[in-house]
C-alpha cells in the first residue's frame, strides 16, 4: 500500500536527523543530504515543544496522560516531517536507509541504556520488532480499490497507532542522546511501560490494514510481548523472559538471581579506578569486602555468614581491548 | 527455507568498563563442599571453561589433585589444573571439566569443551545481544 511509509516512524530527532544526512552524504547525494539538515531546526524546535515537556516534574496528572496528551499533538508534525522525508527520498529508498541507521545507532544507545537503568533489553527487543513491521510494510503489495468508510477508520487508527509508538521510542532515543532530560525514576520505568503498549497496539493497528503473509509473520512472535515491566519501590524492573517457540510452552525464567549485584557493578563505572586489582565481594547492593587478597576477601563473606558468594576480580584500567587470557 | 534456531534466554552484554561490552553470564561455581558465584565471559576461542585457581579451595577442590595442562593464551601460556565441576547458568545445572589457572587471570571465561556441547549459543553483536539455550 502506497501509504504504509507514511505509518513508519522515523524516530526523527536532531541526532538521528544528522546521522540520516551524513549517510546521503557519504552516499554521494548532498541535495538530499542539505534537504534534510534544513530540517534540524524544526526538529529541534518539536523536541522543546513536545517531548522536553514529558520529562518535566509533574504539577497534575499522570505521566501516561501527559504521554497520551503530547503523542496526539505530535500527530501533525509528524505527519509533516514523514511527507518531507518521503518526497527527499523515494519510498524503498528511505526504508533501507531508516534499517541500517537504526541498526548502526542501537549499539551505543544500548550503552547508554545500561548506564540509565533503561532497560536495554527492552528497547533492543522493541527496535527488533519494529524492523520487522518495517520490513514487512516495506513488501509490495496489489494495490486495491479505494478504501471504505470502515476500512478508512482503521487506516486512521493505524496512523494513530503508528504515532503514538513513534512518540514513545522517539522519547526514549532523546533520553539516551540526553538531549532531553532523564525522567524521574518511577517515570522511567511508566516510559517503557507506554512505548511496549504502543508498539503492541501498533501491531494490533497494522494487522488489520495489512492483510499479508510477510505481515502476519512479522507480528506473529514480537518479542517486546515477552518482556515485562514491573514496579519496584520508586523503580521498576524489565524481565525478558524466555523466548517461546510457536504454541510450545517452556518454562521461562526471571532475571539472573545475582540481577542486583549486576545492576550494582552496571551503576559503578569507575569500578578500575577504585577497586583496579582487587577482589571485591557483593552482596545485593552491599560491597561487603573489597582486597587485593582473595582469600581475605572471601573471609569477610564467611565472616557474615553468606555461604554462595558473589566474589569477582576488578581488573586494573587496561589500555587497550582485551583479547583473551 | 532459512534455518532457525530458538533460545531459551537472551541476555545483555555486559559493561567491563571503558565502553566495553563482553558476552558474559553469572555462573555458579559449584564444588564437592561449597559455592562461588562469579561473571565469566563467553569466548568461543578459548578450549576450557577456565577459573581463578584461587577459587578451588574454598569449593572443596584440591587444586594440584587435577590433570594439569599448560594452556597457550595471547598473552603466554599458564599453569592450570584441569577439575570436574558443574556450572549453574540462568537455571541450568551443567557438569563440565574446567581449567583453574595456577597463576593469576583478570578475566574468567566460559570455553568450549565440555559446556559447548551441552548447549546453544549465539551472538548479535551489533545489538550487544546474546542467546543461551540449555540444550544441544
Amino acid at each position: 500500500m502506497a501509504t504504509a511509509p507514511v505509518g513508519i516512524g522515523p524516530v526523527l530527532t536532531p541526532h538521528t536527523l544528522g546521522v540520516l544526512a551524513d549517510t546521503l552524504e557519504r552516499a554521494h547525494l548532498p541535495e538530499k543530504a542539505l534537504s534534510l539538515r534544513t530540517l534540524r531546526p524544526f526538529v529541534q524546535g518539536v523536541v522543546e515543544r513536545y517531548f522536553v515537556p514529558l520529562s518535566a516534574p509533574a504539577r497534575k496528572g499522570t505521566f501516561a496522560g501527559r504521554f497520551s496528551k503530547l503523542s496526539r499533538d505530535f500527530e501533525p508534525f509528524r505527519l509533516y516531517l514523514n511527507f518531507r522525508l518521503l518526497s527527499t527520498l523515494g519510498n524503498q529508498e528511505f526504508l533501507g536507509l531508516y534499517e541500517q541507521i537504526l541498526r548502526d545507532l542501537l549499539g551505543p544507545l544500548l550503552k547508554a541504556a545500561h548506564d540509565m537503568d533503561m532497560g536495554p533489553e527492552l528497547i533492543s527487543a522493541a527496535v527488533r520488532d519494529y524492523m520487522k513491521i518495517v520490513r514487512a510494510l516495506a513488501q509490495p503489495t496489489p494495490q486495491g480499490s479505494d478504501p471504505t468508510l470502515e476500512q478508512f477508520m482503521d487506516l486512521v487508527d493505524w496512523f494513530r497507532a503508528a504515532t503514538r509508538f513513534d512518540y514513545g521510542l522517539t522519547a526514549v532515543f532523546l533520553v539516551l542522546e540526553r538531549a532531553i532530560p532523564k525522567p524521574a525514576p518511577t517515570d522511567k520505568g511508566a516510559l517503557l511501560s507506554a512505548c511496549k503498549k504502543a508498539l503492541l497496539k501498533f501491531g494490533r493497528a497494522t494487522s488489520k490494514v495489512f492483510v499479508h503473509e510477510q505481515m502476519q509473520r512479522a507480528l506473529q512472535d514480537l518479542e517486546t510481548a515477552h518482556i515485562e515491566i514491573t514496579t519496584v519501590g520508586k523503580g521498576f524492573r524489565v524481565i525478558s523472559s524466555a523466548r517461546l517457540d510457536q504454541g510450545q510452552k517452556k518454562p521461562t525464567f526471571g532475571p539472573s538471581p545475582r540481577q542486583t549485584e549486576i545492576n550494582w557493578l552496571t551503576r559503578n563505572k569507575d569500578l578500575s579506578d577504585r577497586y583496579g586489582g582487587q577482589w571485591i565481594v557483593l552482596e545485593k547492593d552491599e560491597l561487603v569486602a573489597n582486597d587485593p587478597d582473595y582469600h581475605k576477601a572471601r573471609e569477610a563473606a564467611t565472616r557474615r555468614g553468606i555461604k554462595r558468594p558473589f566474589i569477582i576480580f576488578v581488573p586494573l584500567k587496561e589500555s587497550g581491548g582485551f583479547m583473551g587470557i | 527455507m532459512s534455518p532457525r534456531v530458538d533460545f531459551d534466554h537472551e541476555f545483555q552484554y555486559r559493561d567491563f568498563g571503558q565502553d566495553s561490552f563482553f558476552p558474559a553470564l553469572d555462573v555458579t561455581l559449584i564444588g564437592p563442599t561449597g559455592e562461588e558465584d562469579l561473571i565469566a565471559i563467553i569466548d568461543t576461542g578459548a578450549k576450557y571453561c577456565l577459573f581463578s585457581g584461587l577459587r578451588a579451595a574454598p569449593i572443596g577442590i584440591d587444586l594440584i589433585a587435577g590433570r594439569r595442562e599448560i594452556l597457550s593464551g595471547l598473552a603466554g601460556k599458564l599453569t592450570a589444573w584441569i577439575h570436574r565441576v558443574h556450572l549453574e547458568i540462568l537455571g541450568t545445572r551443567f557438569e563440565c571439566e574446567a581449567a583453574f589457572s595456577e597463576q593469576h587471570i583478570p578475566r574468567e571465561l566460559l570455553g568450549r569443551h565440555t559446556l559447548f556441547t551441552q548447549v546453544r549459543i549465539g551472538f548479535r553483536e551489533g545489538i550487544s545481544t546474546g542467546y543461551f539455550h540449555p540444550a544441544r
